[in-house]
């Protein structure tokens, strides 16, 4: 019984007649491989939406909400234009309408997009989805809490950059936040957001983790992607790349 | 029309990777629905209509610089622009666009469609003109490639 890569990705996407999606479930049961596979495609689908997404929430520029405007009722017959003809736009007019508005798109240069700060670390995360199984946590922490002493030691240990597959617990970014602490975003057997101050590292978000991963290839996207979401929130700046993330570890994230 | 322009954005900002230059793309895109619009078929889909001027519209574009050995240029002059902080020089351009810029124009375009855009293989290949399995192989060699290249990012 073999799937490919076509039939995968047209599963994942909800694309198989319900014969073929049931033949795909099966094989999916069967082979961790194509999990880990399937888990691949979606990933990607979260990082893609969380690059793109936001510039839904974009303010739209005056000139093209003008431009719907200015056409939109019916063009009366002698100004009707032969499509085959209508090469009246190019690159450089619709350009120099745009730089009339220059100081809204200035502005909207300004809005970061998440794979602003999410990049760094999103792409490693990318190669690194790892499988989870389920695991009987302890009581769970609340925020304002300190990390235990194990989260404590990926915290201070784990790179991005250098996290192994396997992990238990996967650092999804570090960053900075306001008030210039390091913070980092992690997800897995726990997930979170935790800020290192002069105590340890006092958690600032618990995300959702544990029975989030009942099945064998867990359904990371979500979580992690408000993982992400609130870190922007947070952050002074972009995330840590892998350079910075390990003089930040080497200076013991003071 | 007006509800789309956000996602009409969205798609630009993929297929181009500049914001300016999706803007510009959005642009063109509103002038040739408004001049088309006896073209327009009531009772099909809007978007998908206008999905398809706007990739034929860069596709025009795109062979058009590349007769004028342009292709990167545009690039390059945002990645080095003065006056923009670095920072926003990343935003412009991180390694997530820089990725998707670097996937040839149909798997590109195949990737957004589906993954970002969420239309069905089926309407995906309507906008694009090409055979559902088409679409579907494209997806895949497009998510793999882009898979690869945001690896080597890491």
């Amino acid at each position: 019984m073999t799937v490919t890569r076509e039939e995968l990705a047209a599963f994942a996407d909800g694309e198989l007649e319900a014969a073929e999606h049931a033949r795909v479930s099966k094989a999916l049961a069967a082979d961790p491989d194509l999990r880990h596979q399937l888990e691949v495609h979606r990933q990607l689908k979260t990082v893609l939406a969380a690059h793109y997404d936001p510039i839904l929430e974009q303010h739209v520029p005056e000139t093209l909400i003008e431009a719907v405007r200015r056409t939109a009722p019916a063009p009366d017959e002698t100004e009707m234009t032969e499509p085959e003809t209508a090469e009246v736009v190019s690159f450089a007019e619709a350009r120099a309408a745009r730089d009339e508005q220059i100081e809204g798109l200035e502005a909207k240069r300004r809005l970061p997009r998440w794979s602003y700060i999410a990049g760094p670390a999103l792409a490693a995360s990318l190669v690194a989805v790892a499988v989870f199984s389920l695991r009987g946590g302890p009581e769970s922490p609340a925020t304002g809490d300190y990390a235990d002493a194990q989260l404590a030691s990926v915290l201070n240990d784990q790179l991005v950059a250098e996290q192994g597959q396997t992990a238990n617990t996967r650092i999804l970014l570090s960053f900075r936040d306001k008030g210039d602490r390091f913070c980092r975003a992690f997800s897995g057997e726990s997930a979170g957001i935790a800020c290192r101050d002069n105590s340890g590292w006092q958690l600032q978000r618990i995300g959702a983790s544990g029975e989030a991963q009942s099945t064998d290839y867990r359904q990371a996207g979500a979580s992690d992607a408000n993982l992400l979401e609130a870190a922007q929130g947070m952050a002074k700046g972009a995330a840590l790349d892998a350079e910075a993330e390990a003089a930040a570890k080497e200076a013991g994230w003071r | 029309m007006l509800d789309l322009l956000p996602r009409l954005r969205r798609f630009a900002t993929g297929l181009t990777g500049h914001a300016s230059d999706a803007d510009d793309l959005c642009q063109m895109t509103v002038e040739r629905a408004l001049t088309s619009q006896d073209k327009w078929q009531q009772g099909t889909r809007l978007d998908s209509w206008m999905y398809r001027i706007m990739r034929n519209l860069w596709i025009d574009e795109t062979r058009a610089r590349g007769r004028r050995s342009q292709t990167f240029l545009a690039e390059e002059a945002g990645a080095g622009q003065g006056g923009m902080g670095a920072q926003e020089a990343v935003v412009e351009l991180n390694h997530i666009d820089r990725a998707m810029q670097r996937l040839p124009e149909d798997q590109r375009e195949a990737v957004l469609l589906v993954m970002v855009e969420g239309y069905a293989y089926k309407e995906a290949a309507e906008i694009v003109g090409c055979p559902v399995g088409t679409m579907n192989s494209r997806l895949v060699r497009g998510r793999d490639a882009l898979m690869e290249l945001l690896g080597e990012a890491a």
